[in-house]
């Protein structure tokens, strides 16, 4: 049992990502969604059809076995003391339950938090101080995703921070980073694909070890929808967002985009998801091509479909939302993350 | 004499009969359905797509056409046209004759139209400059091809302005169309903090597409310094909202940063 827990928590290169394979009756699904959202202006209420499946419990993550598994991946590096200025980039998609695992283990292995400046000061161009640690072992910044704003003033600090941290001159340390502000980063300062890392894919197998009780064609299904991504496919596994039960064919029902997506709705998505989420104001910063008004009616809108969320003042993308989201924002040629 | 010149002239044609007339109707009737079909199915199909899918699909409509309407030609001749070489000449003979006279322009247009097919110098999707006129490539007709501005206007150029005119063609049949925003600065300034500050301007853009380059380009005019921001949307069709994205935060970042724009001359420019 110990042997399968340590098996479906894999931590692997980040172009060693494995997207499991979409089933051809999902492709077509996707297909035709894409195709038919345009005469179905009347969409029924996707929760109308949602029932109970009996017997099914939601997925409860234990990240434990994560933090081991990332203890053995990193140890060698760990111990190793010739590399003062060596880095490791984890790399998070949104809801992939990366953050926290390597935020729990950096901190019990007694890596400092390199504090980075508020966001709203950012926009301002008023940076707090110079990129510095206060002792001298390692170091981590817990979300570097959180460190820029996409707009004229708000690149400044994470390209300082790119300089510093890849001359060696802070020493040691791991920075996690979102997938989607990793993607965008990646044109302002490309970094070495061996030192990045995350969480193998959850494909079906690796979701029956961690204790999700389906039939493998629901879990396959599960797999596929959340290319991998645990947050995603625990957010599905839910038992109220299950289909009848017997519905063999489309087990999950997935919120809609908007009848009426434009190129403003795609962009307020890809904004929250390069920045894991926006305030309002932010948001506002970020597009200013986009009218106050049609910024509040977009957000309205997209809450209402399930695509996003308002939590703790800032907007975000839902983990159901996600896959429907990420899917529409690849059709319209936005640069999305590699998981 | 006329006898055997009219005996001649009908010994070309097969004799019509109802069977002959209803399989012409037909094939005239399904290659007309299927031509309709294609021009509205596809563009449809092709305005649910966007990139390189939304281009190619578009680019399928003109094409499928030609294919239509030669099958149906190549299914009516022999069944109108008694197909001996004779025959032939003479009915290309007679056909040429009346074109080369009367129908010059029209149909020099509807072989620019197969011109165009074949080499391409405008596709559905493109954005192409005519005569002046600068759109997009919304139809290709038989005779013309149908553009449609950015203040919604159609404009119709027939194929013939293929054979003389330059076709200026923004995308060539691709996703990548270049933009360019442009700033007149006083000379006085640092142009290296200007064209950082500027290439962050098309770096932040919501529009931008993100695989492609974004470049200032600097040159001293006598009214001050021109610099073009260039950068491609992720959708041509975006074209305009871009410009006005990078134009709108490009001033305001410019102003920002305290530097005064030059006055300039139209006639200078």
């Amino acid at each position: 049992m110990a042997e399968q827990h340590t098996n479906s928590w894999q931590w692997v290169a980040s172009d060693g990502y494995e997207i499991p394979p979409t089933p051809t009756i999902l492709a077509l699904q996707r297909w035709w969604r894409s195709i038919s959202a345009q005469w179905e202006s009347d969409q029924e209420d996707g929760s109308a059809e949602l029932g109970q499946v009996a017997n099914s419990q939601p997925l409860q993550v234990d990240g434990a076995d994560g933090i081991a598994a990332l203890d053995q991946y990193l140890a060698e590096w760990l111990s190793n003391e010739n590399d003062g200025g060596s880095l490791r980039w984890i790399i998070s998609p949104p809801y992939s339950h990366v953050k926290p695992i390597a935020q729990d283990w950096l901190t019990a292995n007694g890596f400092e938090e390199l504090k980075i400046p508020n966001r709203d000061k950012l926009a301002l161009n008023q940076l707090e101080g110079d990129i510095s640690i206060t002792g001298n072992g390692p170091w981590f910044v817990p979300e570097l995703g959180h460190a820029f704003l996409r707009q004229s003033k708000g690149l400044r600090w994470v390209r300082l921070f790119f300089a510093k941290a890849l001359s060696g001159e802070l020493g040691k340390g791991v920075v996690i980073c979102d997938s989607w502000a990793w993607q965008f980063l990646q044109q302002l300062w490309p970094v070495s694909g061996q030192q990045t890392l995350t969480l193998q894919a959850f494909d079906s197998e690796r979701l029956r070890q961690l204790g999700l009780d389906r039939d493998e064609h629901q879990l396959k299904h599960l797999a596929a929808l959340s290319r991998g991504n645990l947050g995603v496919a625990c957010a599905y596994s839910n038992s109220s967002y299950h289909k009848r039960v017997g519905d063999q064919q489309s087990p999950f029902e997935l919120p809609t985009m908007p009848v009426e997506t434009t190129d403003y709705t795609a962009f307020i998505l890809h904004a929250l998801l390069l920045h894991c989420g926006l305030t309002q104001h932010q948001l506002q910063n970020v597009l200013p091509i986009v009218p106050p008004t049609h910024l509040d009616i977009e957000l309205h809108q997209l809450r209402q479909c399930g695509l996003i969320e308002l939590l703790k003042s800032n907007w975000q993308v839902t983990a159901r939302g996600y896959p429907v989201v990420r899917q529409a924002l690849v059709s319209r040629g936005l640069l999305a993350d590699a998981f | 004499m006329e006898n055997s010149a009219a005996s001649d002239v009908a010994g070309l044609f097969k004799e019509m009969t109802s069977t002959i007339l209803i399989e012409v109707a037909a094939i005239l009737i399904s290659a007309w359905a299927l031509v309709w079909m294609s021009q509205r199915i596809l563009p449809w199909l092709a305005n649910q797509l966007h990139g390189k899918k939304r281009l190619y699909t578009l680019a399928l409509v003109p094409m499928l056409r030609i294919i239509i309407l030669v099958a149906a030609l190549v299914l009516i001749v022999p069944r109108v046209v008694e197909p001996t070489i004779q025959n032939m000449v003479a009915t290309l003979g007679a056909a040429g004759l009346a074109i080369g006279f009367a129908l010059k322009d029209y149909v020099s247009s509807l072989i620019a139209g197969v011109v165009a097919i074949h080499e391409m110098p405008y596709r559905p999707g493109d954005w192409v400059l005519v005569d002046g006129v600068y759109g997009e490539v919304k139809h290709i007709g038989m005779r013309t091809v149908e553009l449609v501005t950015s203040d919604d206007t159609v404009i119709w150029v027939p194929h013939l302005k293929l054979w003389d005119n330059l076709i200026h063609n923004a995308n060539n049949g691709g996703p990548s169309l270049m933009c360019v925003a442009e700033f007149y600065i006083k000379p006085c300034y640092d142009a290296f903090i200007i064209r950082d500050a500027l290439e962050d301007i098309g770096l932040t853009s919501p529009y931008l597409q993100l695989a492609k380059p974004v470049t200032v380009t600097i040159k001293e005019e006598p009214w001050g310094t021109r610099y073009r921001l260039k950068a491609y949307p992720i959708d041509p069709r975006q074209q305009f909202q871009f410009v006005t994205d990078l134009t709108a935060r490009g001033k305001q970042r410019l102003l920002e940063l305290g530097v005064e724009f030059s006055q300039v001359e139209t006639t200078k420019i």
